[in-house]
């Protein structure tokens, strides 16, 4: 099958029929959905781009698996150059939709389980490589979109999936039979759930003996028996059901997220990664973090490049573009941004080839990036609204635009540069809105906080390989402790002795 | 044994002291193999991995793993005498 085009995925989405719940309601026609509706445009956009030549280079790439090219999205990397173009298409589709449009969960999922499966059927003697490959060719060959999901509701964190008091706080198996497991639990913040075709579910935190029943990876369409979602509220997101453009600020794109929960569900074992083996949990649940967070290197990196370019046009609109301190500002903003992308870069080019085959990013510096983000977006916003104005969150609604009376007079006070229509100019605050404090604040602010997992996640991860023990004997080398003094040399003999 | 470093910028093992204890083995020592170290995953000695080197006899240590697999760091030399004795015409045992 070739690559699917915008509309027919869009239509591929509707044919699943999935059972979605919004603000208390069963939502039969969803893809028409306003509120969710741009969503779905987001997420279409991945398939708009590539077939696009002029974007073909980032969203493309070539499979080692059906010898093609298929979209980079369903594309188990095979280069550090393969980790580069990822991020540089995460800020392409950032740029495009100013939002999250949600596909980079299950990439990076299926990267994390390509090595997990064969880490785990070297040490146990599994098939599920076999298994997850096959799956990975079926995904590429019908350019399906996969939600990576994670995230179990957790119950009390400080108790084990086993020890819950209700078991179903983590999804697990409750029935082994010859065919396959039926499984129970839920899974929180999907993002793009709703716009997926399968779901790849991995389990969300390090398993110890006795949680066997949790530790479990597996694959299933996102329209299986069972399965419901119940859609996540997001600012203003009813802004979308009054019909305008003007006060959504982003009026056709937008991300998502849902509570997914799975009510006794069916799994083949051809579908089934991992099933009981706890020690493969955490290494799973790291790979797919790592890969994740390199990717709010690029994501979030264009997404603030519509922020950045978003208060430079309030700034021009307001008549203050040569402000020195204005200049200033958008160039903290384009520091801090193109931080992150540098953050993204750099563990994609300092990944590694696993003994799988894929390459995997640089740890560390995937966790330096996505720590990174956690704060850096809360000042590119910050410093946005700062060059927006108080008048982005005092100004009239749409509605009033519209008014015999009140049109003129909001035309007339709410006027800045006498060349620049005030529409304009309010179309480009409800944008800054929409990305600092509205629908889109979501991806841009608290899920730059704790998507890919909370800002002490990373810490810990950081922690764990900040190879401190190392930088403690290059201090001590120099400082000459616990050493007797050297005698007088040169530098170079020095040298010399530590490699052979 | 042929052993190619990598350049050493943040290494999480101690190359030069592995390289000592694999030398210290007459037998490693005298074999043909070669054995790539690097001081973390991203493994750059195996970027200059040579047309001339004999796959069988091939091992590439990248801070604590081994061919890609995780192997704790005491345990590399141990490892490593592995792979090479599962090689066709491998180390005597």
């Amino acid at each position: 099958m070739a690559l699917k085009t915008a509309e027919e995925f869009i239509q591929s989405i509707a044919d699943l029929h999935l059972e979605i719940y919004l603000l208390g309601e069963k939502v039969d026609d969803y893809t028409n959905h306003p509120i969710i509706r741009p969503s779905l445009n987001a997420m279409a956009m991945t398939y708009e781009l590539a077939q696009h030549p002029e974007y073909q280079d980032l969203m493309l790439a070539d499979s080692h698996l059906i010898g093609r090219k298929v979209n980079r999205f369903t594309h188990i990397h095979q280069s550090t150059e393969d980790l580069i173009k990822k991020v540089k298409m995460l800020r392409l589709l950032g740029q495009k939709t100013g939002t999250c449009f949600q596909r980079c969960v299950g990439m990076d999922a299926i990267n994390a389980l390509w090595s997990v499966t064969y880490d785990t059927d070297k040490a146990r003697g599994t098939e599920y490589h076999r298994r997850f490959r096959e799956y990975v060719t079926y995904l590429q060959e019908n350019d399906l979109v996969a939600d990576g999901a994670m995230t179990d509701p957790k119950g009390d964190r400080g108790k084990a999936p086993s020890q819950q008091d209700d078991p179903d706080l983590y999804l697990h198996v409750v029935e082994r039979r010859d065919d396959g497991i039926v499984v129970r639990g839920a899974k929180a913040h999907q993002t793009g759930a709703c716009n997926s075709h399968e779901i790849v579910v991995m389990p969300t935190i390090a398993m110890r003996e006795g949680d066997e029943d949790y530790a479990i990876a597996f694959a299933t369409p996102s329209n299986t028996p069972g399965i419901f979602y119940i859609y996540g509220r997001q600012s203003c997101d009813t802004r979308k059901l009054e019909g305008g453009t003007l006060d959504v600020g982003n009026s056709q794109f937008g991300g998502h997220e849902a509570l997914m929960v799975f009510d006794d569900v069916f799994v083949p074992w051809e579908r089934v990664f991992l099933c009981g083996e706890i020690e493969f949990a955490s290494p799973l649940v790291e790979r797919f973090a790592g890969y994740h967070r390199s990717s709010y290197g690029g994501c979030k990196v264009g997404v603030g490049d519509v922020l950045i370019g978003a208060a430079a046009v309030a700034a021009d609109y307001n008549g203050v573009a040569k402000a020195s301190h204005i200049k200033d500002k958008l160039v903290e903003m384009t520091h801090l941004n193109e931080t992150l992308f540098s953050c993204g870069i750099a563990c994609s080019c300092e990944g590694h080839k696993t003994a799988s085959g894929n390459y995997e990013i640089d740890m560390l510096l995937a966790n330096v990036c996505k720590q990174n983000v956690t704060r850096f977006p809360y000042e590119i916003a910050r410093l946005a609204e700062d060059l927006a104005g108080g008048l982005m969150v005092t100004m009239p609604a749409e509605q009033d635009l519209h008014h015999e009376k009140l049109g003129p007079v909001i035309e007339k006070y709410l006027a800045g540069r006498c060349d620049v229509p005030t529409i304009d100019r309010l179309r480009v605050l409800r944008l800054i809105e929409n990305l600092t404090l509205g629908t889109a604040a979501v991806g841009y602010r608290t899920e730059s906080l704790h998507g890919a997992g909370s800002p002490q996640a990373q810490r810990i991860m950081i922690a764990r390989q900040a190879n401190l023990e190392h930088k403690k004997e290059l201090a001590k080398e120099l400082a000459h402790v616990g050493k007797p003094l050297p005698p007088q040399r040169g530098p170079f003999s020095h040298a010399a002795k530590d490699e052979d | 044994m042929k052993i190619v470093f990598c350049g050493g910028c943040n290494p999480t093992i101690d190359r030069t002291a592995l390289a000592a204890e694999l030398r210290a083995q007459p037998d490693l020592a005298a074999s043909e193999a070669t054995v790539y170290i690097s001081g973390c995953a991203r493994s750059c000695a195996s970027e200059h991995a040579s047309a001339r080197d004999d796959p069988e006899r091939v091992v590439v240590v990248a801070g604590e793993t081994v061919d890609g697999l995780p192997v704790p760091a005491a345990a590399l030399v141990a490892e490593i005498r592995r792979k090479l004795q599962g090689a066709a015409d491998g180390l005597d045992t």
